[in-house]
């Protein structure tokens, strides 16, 4: 191939070598010879391999453990070759890394691991969030009792909620704080679990497994809808629930930075979605 | 063009950079050294390692080395990240901000690594267009750094140090010498490191890296050298800084160690030895001026 590649050209060239392992098209380019060329693009191919692997290891702690380092690393460098990095923010990459043990042959056995897998990134998202101010409660008591129907809450940007179907938590606790006895005595069933995870005041991941009901309600207050049909719709679906209670302690622990007030018939439309 | 620095002057003597297992280690004893740089991409986010980051910062001045820019992208810089780069620069209002003479994207997909450039008119007007962006957006001197690099490019037409010098003319970037790079890359590339850095502008050398390097045999026989950051700086590198200081003066100088990380102390022993190096020159530079 020509030596006289754009700039463009060269960088395609060499990411083909580095990614897809063809170094052909670098074989005019480069001065080094055939031996030294492959050498040199293994050098890059590992530095960015173990890269990769480290930012996979910081986000799924308790999947390193659970499948031990020589597995991850085999799972990691499969995952890593189809879901290559977008941005230079390695906090970024491994999104989709619990999808993708879904479909991992040889972690078939394990059905729990893609819960866990996706449980972790919850976490690692909560943890890496943006900071925000927490809700003023004062300007909230401060309205009419008309208008608090009215009331839409914007969700902190380190709260996530998710769904499993396995005792993720459960399991994802027990092997991070190496409990031994807490491990052995998990029983892996399947049945939804629907949890919160928001970063705590000291840094750390708050994970906590709520009712359906109370799940749904903040599911509906983070995607916007207003108080009133959220409410309704966790009383309709929980009919013993303490609805007063439940919002209240949510407020103090801070789920929410802001709102907005506004009614709007979409809400109905946006519950049934959450459906 | 200075570094203006609202919080604090240009740091002075040898620091150490800062990685996530020495955090607690830095903010429960706050040892005796003049500065820290830490990796730009490291603190994007808002938790724990911020905070760390902010409590550190206010007892010592931070520099922020990116690692991810990709100044050579053929394709330009990706705006998102250089908005993050940006809105950590504002929060943290670092002495140095420093990047890489290399690439990492193309076509949207990041290879988390440092590559080489060709060193063409072409690389060069792409790097100084880069380089002109961030600093007009910052309003703030970026110091670009030599990169390792084990592969060439035949239709280079520019040597790295001409090429760096004359990114370093164009944009009035300044740069920030890798000393343990250039020995790297001229022991991989049978260039001379001694002309490296003689052919570097003086003037334009804010910043200098020390770091450790390991040595492979690879089949046939070839011995390549490997930017690893694994441990303690060569003998050789030190003996090539002495001749980077002998140019450049007494530079800040800062102490890299990426893997196999070491306990805090052994990483403030090597600082202090690139400071003894540093206090000589200095001694050495009174002494000439009382005569």
């Amino acid at each position: 191939m020509s030596s006289n590649l754009s700039l463009l050209e060269v960088q395609r060239a060499l990411r083909r070598a580095i990614v897809d392992g063809d170094t052909e098209p670098l074989q005019g380019v480069l001065a080094n010879d055939a031996m030294a060329i492959a050498d040199a693009v293994g050098i890059y191919r590992n530095t960015i391999r173990w890269t990769l692997t480290r930012a996979l290891r910081l986000s799924y702690p308790a999947v390193h453990k659970l499948v031990g380092a020589e597995f991850f690393e085999g799972v990691a460098e499969q995952f890593s070759l189809r879901h290559w990095p977008q941005s230079a923010c390695l906090d970024d990459f491994g999104a989709d890394f619990g999808q993708f043990l879904d479909t991992f042959g040889p972690a078939r056995g394990l059905t729990y691991l893609p819960d866990v897998a996706r449980l972790e990134w919850a976490v690692h998202q909560a943890l890496h969030a943006p900071r925000a101010r927490e809700l003023s409660l004062e300007r909230l008591l401060q309205l009419k009792n008309d208008q608090r129907p009215a009331v839409r809450f914007s969700a902190h940007p380190s709260l996530r909620l998710v769904t499993v179907d396995t005792p993720a938590d459960t399991i994802w606790r027990a092997i991070l704080e190496q409990d031994e006895s807490a491990l052995v005595g998990i029983e892996v069933t399947r049945a939804p679990r629907y949890l919160l995870v928001q970063r705590d005041p000291n840094g750390g991941a708050e994970v906590l497994a709520l009712a359906q009901g109370e799940w749904k309600f903040l599911q509906a207050l983070s995607f916007g809808v207003a108080l009133e049909p959220a409410l309704q719709e966790f009383h309709d679906t929980s009919p013993g629930a303490d609805l007063d209670h439940v919002l209240a302690r949510h407020l103090a622990a801070g789920r929410f930075t802001d709102f907005s007030l506004g009614m709007d018939c979409g809400d109905f439309a946006v519950l049934r979605t959450l459906n | 063009m200075s570094i203006p620095s609202k919080r604090f002057g240009v740091p002075t003597g040898a620091g150490i950079g800062l990685r996530f297992a020495h955090h607690e280690d830095v903010v429960a004893r706050r040892p005796q050294v003049p500065w820290f740089e830490v990796h730009t991409e490291n603190y994007f986010g808002g938790g724990t390692n911020l905070s760390f980051l902010e409590a550190i910062r206010a007892h010592y001045p931070i520099a922020l080395h990116g690692v991810g820019i990709s100044l050579g992208s053929a394709q330009g810089l990706d705006a998102t990240h250089f908005e993050r780069v940006c809105a950590l620069v504002e929060r943290i209002e670092p002495c140095f901000i420093s990047e890489h003479l290399s690439w990492s994207c193309v076509d949207g997909h990041y290879l988390a690594d440092l590559l080489p450039l060709p060193m063409t008119e072409e690389a060069l007007a792409t790097v100084c267009e880069n380089v002109d962006r961030m600093q007009e957006r910052l309003r703030r001197q970026v110091l670009i750094e030599n990169p390792s690099s084990y592969l060439r490019y035949r239709h280079s037409t520019i040597p790295e140090w001409e090429f760096l010098a004359a990114v370093a003319r164009r944009t009035d970037c300044g740069i920030l010498c890798d000393v343990n790079n250039v020995f790297v890359s001229a022991s991989n590339h049978g260039w001379d490191a001694t002309a490296y850095l003689a052919a570097l502008p003086a003037h334009a050398i804010e910043e200098i890296h020390l770091a450790g390097h390991s040595c492979r045999r690879l089949e046939g026989g070839r011995v390549i050298r490997l930017d690893d950051h694994a441990g303690p700086v060569a003998g050789e590198v030190w003996n090539l800084y002495e001749q980077a200081l002998a140019r450049f003066g007494p530079i800040p100088t800062l102490v890299e160690w990426d893997n196999n990380i070491p306990a805090l102390d052994v990483l403030l022993a090597e600082a202090a030895r690139a400071a003894r190096r540093l206090q000589a020159l200095e001694t050495n530079v009174e002494q000439s001026v009382a005569a």
